[in-house]
């Protein structure tokens, strides 16, 4: 398996940053855990304003919301050992999260999104309660599944891939059920919508979205602090990877980045980050 | 009498030994409960141990929660997408799971990557083929299978050379008497699916064989069967009860013996099957057939078996271990023909295990072989007495037959196997006691 490493550079300040820890919380209650984070990838409290960075083994509650950038994407595990695979450019709300691994028949999942792409793999809770999630146009609800929700600029596509079913049922009503692996259902923002098998080019296109890179790849991702300071993350997945590699790779993931120039030169002189 | 006692006692030593499998392969399920919730909180707790996920992604495959397998294992694939086998394990996942765009997907993946190894490489392309067959429209999947077999008693005929005759003892002719023989045989089968695309899983199937048996000496029994049997099959609850489908279909039979037409039949069938996790597999099947026979210069009397049979027949396949299955059958018959003396009722049943192991050692890398050990009982009783041989004697049989076989898959789409079996016919008339020793090798060619 390959070294999981990351450099975080202030393009404001030309230092590394390290990035804070996540607000503590109970553990005993966690709903959950962050399995796996690449990328910017945002928490929000209920009520507050202000995202905190997520990191891998973080505890996730209800009433969080997640967000992710263009080269963002996270994995959570659930404590009913379903988990949500979140890809990029993505906005999942966890409303309400009830489990008790005594009694799974009295569960419960609520979630809301309304843009971006993740997958649905079920756990105890949803094989005796389906799931919920809201959406702005319809409520979707995964039973014993796994399944897709994919938003796109000209609606959401939900894909069932295994379990007992989804039921898509739009605010103006009338309840579409898809239990056959591989069928979809495409609720058009015109208010139409259509059903059918996936192709099985989409399923590679949809089912890559939410992978890593393959080894000897890096991914760039860029973010503004609040106090207006941007934040350039590589994620370098390969051990072995010269500065130049590096170099050549921002050059081509952010070639106006003229900062991140400056930062090579100095990385180049000080080997700074090179640990795993 | 001493054959059916020794075959009395072979069957006792494969239950037995079936029994003892069963209880080598069933640890106790609390304790796996138990190792899979505390593998689960393990990852939890520490989400970077890579070794964690391959720990919990094995404990929850080996107790059958392979949705949660799932989950580990595409978490891996974050971390990186370049894990062939990894790639190859979801991909056996999701094709247990019957999810065979996503299995697909993966296997694609794992063999395009070209570093899987050569066993795993073919079993990879193998469910290739095999997802592609679910997630086309049209498929269709045959098989042929070639093979010469050598037959102790090719003729069926009584073990013993005095048979009765209308009640008294008559000596059989050497013609009539057991034949060595050896026969060559090919068997085409194939399955031609059409998916009807609705939500209870909805599809035309169309089940097709065609046997043909030529003997080196025997050229009565020369065998020729073509059988087409459509149908629909569909879930009747594709939600709260996954895995189960309903087969009605028609049935329709031609077979030819000795280059003579034998027989013709038309019936209908139900058949049930039970798949949603590949380690219980469970199918059930009723049929009733007419089935009209042709007199013939070899058989001038045969319209007098002319009737009805059902069927009802059942099986269930259990994985006991990793690579090791059970297999149980059981049938009953019963034949209505237009004379009593050729009306029967018969019930039977089988066991076979069957095992799978790696041919690494034949140095040939190919993948898979594969071997079962099969024991097997049927008992007829005929409704009245055959007056042609004893009109006081109700005809019951009872047959015992133990085979084994092994077979090596040389690459995606050949195989070969060597069988051999012992048959044991006793019965309470002389006439119909027999045995049979048969080896065969054939090559299978899957298309």
């Amino acid at each position: 398996m390959s070294d999981h490493r990351e450099i975080v550079v202030a393009a404001s300040a030309l230092s590394l940053l390290m990035a804070g820890q996540t607000q503590a919380q109970d553990q005993g209650s966690r709903k959950g855990v962050a399995g796996y984070v690449r990328g910017n990838v945002q928490l929000i409290r209920a009520g507050e304003s202000r995202a905190v960075k997520v990191r891998v083994g973080d505890p996730i509650f209800a009433n969080q919301r997640i967000v992710t950038d263009g080269r963002s994407r996270m994995h959570l595990m659930m404590v009913d050992k379903s988990s949500i695979t979140i890809g990029p450019n993505s906005d999942l709300r966890i409303d309400k999260y009830e489990f008790d691994k005594k009694d799974p028949s009295v569960g419960e999942m609520v979630l809301t999104s309304a843009k971006g792409l993740f997958r649905f793999v079920g756990g105890l809770l949803s094989k005796r309660n389906p799931v919920q999630v809201r959406t702005p146009t319809a409520t979707i609800g995964i039973r014993g599944a796994v399944a897709f929700v994919e938003f796109t600029e000209t609606g959401i596509r939900i894909t069932f891939f295994y379990g007992n079913e989804v039921t898509v049922t739009p605010d103006g009503g009338g309840t579409s059920t898809i239990n056959q692996p591989g069928y979809f259902v495409q609720l058009n923002n015109d208010g139409s919508s259509e059903s059918g098998r996936l192709d099985p080019s989409e399923v590679a296109t949809i089912a890559s979205q939410l992978e890593g890179a393959a080894d000897g790849q890096i991914t760039v991702s860029s973010s503004t602090t609040n106090a207006g300071t941007t934040v350039l993350e590589i994620d370098l997945d390969n051990p072995s990877l010269n500065l130049q590699e590096l170099e050549n790779t921002l050059r081509t993931q952010d070639a106006d980045f003229e900062a991140v120039r400056q930062v090579l030169e100095q990385l180049r002189t000080n080997v700074v980050g090179s640990g795993g | 009498m001493n054959a059916n006692k020794s075959g009395h006692r072979l069957l006792k030593r494969c239950a037995l030994i079936t029994l003892l499998t069963l209880g080598f392969a069933m640890p106790g399920h609390g304790q796996s409960v138990a190792e899979f919730d505390a593998a689960y909180e393990a990852m939890l707790d520490n989400p970077e141990d890579l070794e964690a996920i391959v720990r919990f992604a094995e404990i929850a495959t080996r107790i059958g929660e392979y949705e949660v397998a799932v989950g580990a294992l595409e978490r891996l694939l974050l971390y990186s997408s370049d894990l062939p086998e990894i790639r190859a394990d979801l991909g056996f996942l999701y094709f247990r799971l019957g999810s065979f765009e996503l299995a697909r997907y993966h296997l694609v993946e794992a063999l395009n990557s070209g570093r899987l190894p050569p066993d795993l490489e073919l079993r990879t392309a193998r469910l290739i083929d095999g997802a592609d067959d679910n997630v086309a429209r049209h498929s269709f999947i045959g098989r042929l299978n070639v093979g010469l077999r050598f037959q102790t008693n090719a003729n069926s005929a009584p073990s013993n050379d005095r048979v009765l005759a209308g009640g008294v003892v008559v000596q059989l002719n050497d013609a009539n008497q057991e034949q060595q023989d050896y026969d060559l045989y090919a068997v085409a089968s194939g399955l031609y699916r059409y998916d009807l695309q609705t939500q209870n899983g909805a599809a035309i199937e169309v089940p097709m064989s065609l046997v043909v048996d030529r003997f080196a000496d025997q050229e009565t029994l020369h065998n020729l069967t073509i059988s087409l049997n459509p149908g629909v099959r569909f879930e009747p609850d594709p939600v709260d009860a996954k895995g189960i489908t309903l087969f009605p279909h028609l049935l329709s039979r031609v077979v030819e013996r000795g280059d003579e037409l034998l027989s013709t039949s038309l019936g209908v069938g139900l058949g049930l099957r039970y798949a949603a996790r590949d380690d219980l597999f469970a199918q059930g099947l009723f049929r009733h057939r007419r089935i009209d026979f042709r007199n013939s210069g070899l058989r001038p009397n045969a319209s007098d078996r002319d009737g009805y049979t059902n069927l009802l027949s059942g099986s269930v396949r259990y994985r006991l271990m990793d690579s090791l299955f059970l297999r149980g059958a059981a049938h009953l018959v019963q034949r209505e023909a237009d004379r009593d003396f050729n009306s029967s009722f018969e019930w039977g049943g089988s066991l076979r295990l069957i095992k799978s192991h790696s041919s690494d050692w034949l140095g040939l890398g190919t993948g898979q072989f594969r071997s079962y050990l099969h024991a097997g009982l049927r008992d007829v009783r005929f409704s009245a007495p055959d007056p042609g041989v004893d009109q006081n004697t109700k005809r019951n049989d009872h047959e015992y037959t133990l085979g084994l076989g092994s077979t090596l898959s040389l690459n995606r789409q050949w195989s070969v196997s060597l069988e051999g079996s012992a048959t044991n016919v006793t019965s309470n008339i002389r006439n119909f006691v027999r045995d049979n020793l048969s080896v065969s090798l054939s090559a299978t060619y899957r298309f």
